[in-house]
């Protein structure tokens, strides 16, 4: 397994020393709880639930484990669990005592990135085929829900001992968690299925973070402060800054992926185009451009086209109405809106520090 | 679907004055996901920028109603259950959602995991766009009811709404798996399935309408965790014993397919007759080792059926099998002390009604 790229190009250096610091232990807790082969054991502690009879663990393997790892073979930043066991840590707990809770939120982003996948008709993923490329749509499907459900397994069967009121909080945020996903999940395909040009700034924020915001980054850091028994106000500041960083993370992701010299480039930005997806960027032109300029980026958006050269014309109006620089504007704003939230925390100086550089790389210095 | 699981499931478990009250309770479940103000109030949240809920209708709701209009018929066992048990305030409806609307979702699922569409190398862009955006339909359906736990609509103490949260993820983890493994059985044509395999298949594939109402009901109830635990354990022999005899039926031509399209693709899988296949299999020295990736599902099972049907495979061993697995479904439920007359309409229900035992 090759999760957990060696060094984040763009890392700030407290945050890089952290990341060099924990990267092994994810990736070893990663390997142990979501292993190469599927036992009883595995499957039992899994789902809650002991079988009764003797199940085919293969095929457990081949359907729930295997699309996922591949995905996680291939070496992801493992971002979401780093801000997990930074967070433990900046109220006192230890990560190296919370290995499955790090392993589930990468096993959780990973196995949701097949949804992403199946959801916009990608091709490659992380330089290799798409899982439903490899596996056809339905086991993408089956597969992904089912694991994603199943590393929740850590929280709803209670393997990290919480007690009653610290479990019912987790649980209740979690849900919470599911519920806005899925809510936002509508709210996006909604526009894209029927061509919607008229999603506000407002509520183009509020799909993002109802859609994203259970892994990116809202859910992990609400659910580490509840494991380590954060204030209650830390709780709802930790929402706020998980919800302000998702935002910039975001809208500075659009903007890398939408360069025509980037590695994405034809992938992601062709994808958004391709499958007609609202993004900041394109929700911007398609109301903000002259009405010449509207009617030809509408017409090849809802084209659902694969032609580079109409998908070229969309990206040079981006450029033409300056999107790209007050999509720029905005990653900044959330910055600085992030950093305000992280001082209002009661946590040491250090990680204070460690938060800060996470805004900036997700916000500033990330590079594809 | 227990209409077409269990047999004299109409006369033995569903009431008038039951469906009426899980008729309405749906009803007012269903307006209710539509409105926007108890979405923000209750399930969503107040945002700090703008929801579009102009998603809703009709998009939303035109999506998912086809897939709404006949309950899982798991409420009726809930709702016995429930008043077995004693609990007969009224925030104890709450839970016909949380058994009914991931039910609703699974129908989708169904529809989209065997859709001939999507079993293919390369399905049309367009088309897969539309079942996806059913799919993720499906998606806010089996989340959907969580709001009722989070929100306390039970009025439970906090060890209850904890115990409720995993008893869904729990279900859900199950529903899943029971679909993971058609799927793969069914590309490798059942080759190295064992008959455990298959028993346990069975159990994953019906746990959401045997299993889940009345774990549910008895969580409400505040039944100890070791008494659901007795109570678990002897519901997966009911439901080895309930898809056994659902295979007989089906092979039998007691039951038939639903008439309902929506509901087809689900019946299809949860009353395929595993077992039986995998020993036929076995007697006839094993299916051709191939991987198909993209079988006729729809075709397979027929089949499959066909050549049951024409094995002339007498009923002996099956009935042994079903026996065994009520006699310890039933003792098991005593020993727990639990249910004694839920367990007795469970028994009765495959005992000779119909002349078929």
């Amino acid at each position: 397994m090759n999760y957990g790229t060696e060094h984040l190009e763009g890392l700030p250096a407290e945050l890089a020393g952290f990341y060099a610091a924990h990267r092994e232990f994810i990736k070893n807790s990663i390997a142990t709880y979501y292993p190469d082969h599927a036992s009883a054991g595995w499957m039992d502690r899994s789902t809650g639930v002991s079988a009764l009879f003797a199940n085919d663990l293969p095929a457990l393997h081949d359907t729930l484990l295997l699309p996922t790892r591949e995905y996680l073979a291939r070496g992801g930043k493992m971002l979401r669990p780093t801000l997990v066991a930074l967070t433990l840590q900046a109220y006192g707990t230890d990560p190296l005592q919370h290995g499955e809770f790090l392993a589930a939120i990468e096993a959780m982003e990973d196995s949701s990135i097949i949804m992403d996948d199946y959801i916009d008709n990608s091709e490659r993923r992380r330089g290799g085929p798409c899982a439903h490329v490899v596996h056809g749509f339905p086991l993408a499907n089956i597969s992904s829900c089912t694991l994603f459900a199943m590393a929740h397994g850590v929280f709803y069967n209670n393997h990290m001992d919480l007690p009653g009121d610290r479990l019912g909080a987790l649980l209740d945020a979690v849900s919470a968690e599911w519920l806005q996903m899925a809510f936002g999940q509508i709210e996006e395909l909604y526009w894209t299925e029927d061509n919607v040009n008229d999603v506000s700034i407002g509520q183009y924020f509020q799909e993002t973070i109802a859609r994203c915001a259970f892994l990116t980054f809202r859910g992990p850091l609400k659910y580490a402060g509840i494991v380590a028994n954060a204030p209650e106000e830390d709780l709802q500041r930790l929402a706020k800054i998980g919800e302000y960083l998702l935002i910039g993370y975001h809208i500075r992701g659009d903007n890398l992926d939408l360069q025509p010299d980037s590695k994405a480039w034809g992938k992601i930005a062709g994808e958004d185009i391709t499958i007609g997806r609202r993004t900041m960027l394109i929700n911007e032109v398609l109301q903000n451009a002259s009405p010449e300029d509207r009617a030809r980026a509408e017409e090849i958006i809802n084209e659902r086209t694969e032609d580079e050269e109409k998908k070229r014309i969309v990206y040079d109006l981006i450029l033409k109405y300056g999107v790209m620089a007050k999509a720029e504007a905005f990653a900044e704003r959330f910055n600085i809106l992030t950093k305000e939230e992280i001082d209002k925390l009661s946590i040491p100086p250090a990680s204070r520090q460690l938060f800060h550089e996470f805004a900036d790389y997700c916000m500033v210095t990330r590079k594809i | 679907m227990l209409d077409l699981i269990l047999p004299n499931f109409q006369t033995r478990f569903r009431t008038d004055r039951n469906e009426e009250t899980i008729a309405e309770v749906l009803r007012e479940e269903n307006e209710r996901i539509l409105d926007p103000a108890h979405l923000e109030a209750d399930v969503i949240g107040h945002g700090e920028f703008e929801w579009d809920f102009r998603c809703l209708r009709p998009g939303f709701r035109d999506l998912v109603a086809p897939f709404t209009r006949v309950t899982s018929g798991g409420s009726h066992l809930l709702l016995l259950a429930l008043d077995e048990l004693g609990v007969t305030r009224d925030e104890r409806l709450s839970l016909i959602p949380i058994v009914e609307y991931p039910h609703f979702a699974s129908l989708v699922n169904d529809h989209y995991n065997f859709h001939p569409e999507l079993n293919r190398p390369k399905p049309d862009r367009f088309t897969a766009a539309k079942l996806t955006q059913l799919k993720y339909a499906a998606q806010f359906m089996v989340v959907y009811p969580k709001y009722l736990v989070l929100r306390n609509r039970m009025a439970a103490d906090l060890a209850t709404r904890n115990r409720l949260h995993a008893a869904m993820f729990q279900l859900t983890a199950m529903v899943g798996t029971s679909r993971a493994l058609y799927l793969d059985w069914s590309r490798r044509s059942f080759a190295g399935v064992t008959r455990e395999n298959g028993l346990q298949w069975g159990i994953y594939t019906l746990a959401s309408y045997f299993l889940g109402p009345v774990k549910l009901a008895c969580i409400l109830a505040g039944v100890p965790e070791s008494k659901v635990n007795q109570m678990r354990t002897a519901f997966s022999w009911l439901a080895v014993a309930a898809k056994l005899e659902l295979d007989r039926r089906v092979l039998d031509g007691e039951t038939t397919s639903p008439q309902e399209p929506e509901r087809q693709p689900s019946f299809r899988v949860e009353s395929f007759p595993a077992v039986e296949w995998i020993e036929y299999l076995e007697k006839s020295g094993g299916p051709p080792r191939h991987h198909n990736r993209f079988p006729d599902f729809t075709r397979c099972h027929e089949a499959a059926i066909t050549d049951l049907r024409q094995s002339g495979k007498g009923p002996r061993l099956r009935n042994l099998l079903v026996d065994e697995a009520l006699e310890k479904f039933s003792s098991l439920m005593v020993a727990a002390e639990l249910l004694p007359d839920l367990t007795n309409r469970l028994m009765d229900a495959f005992q000779n009604e119909g002349g078929t035992r």
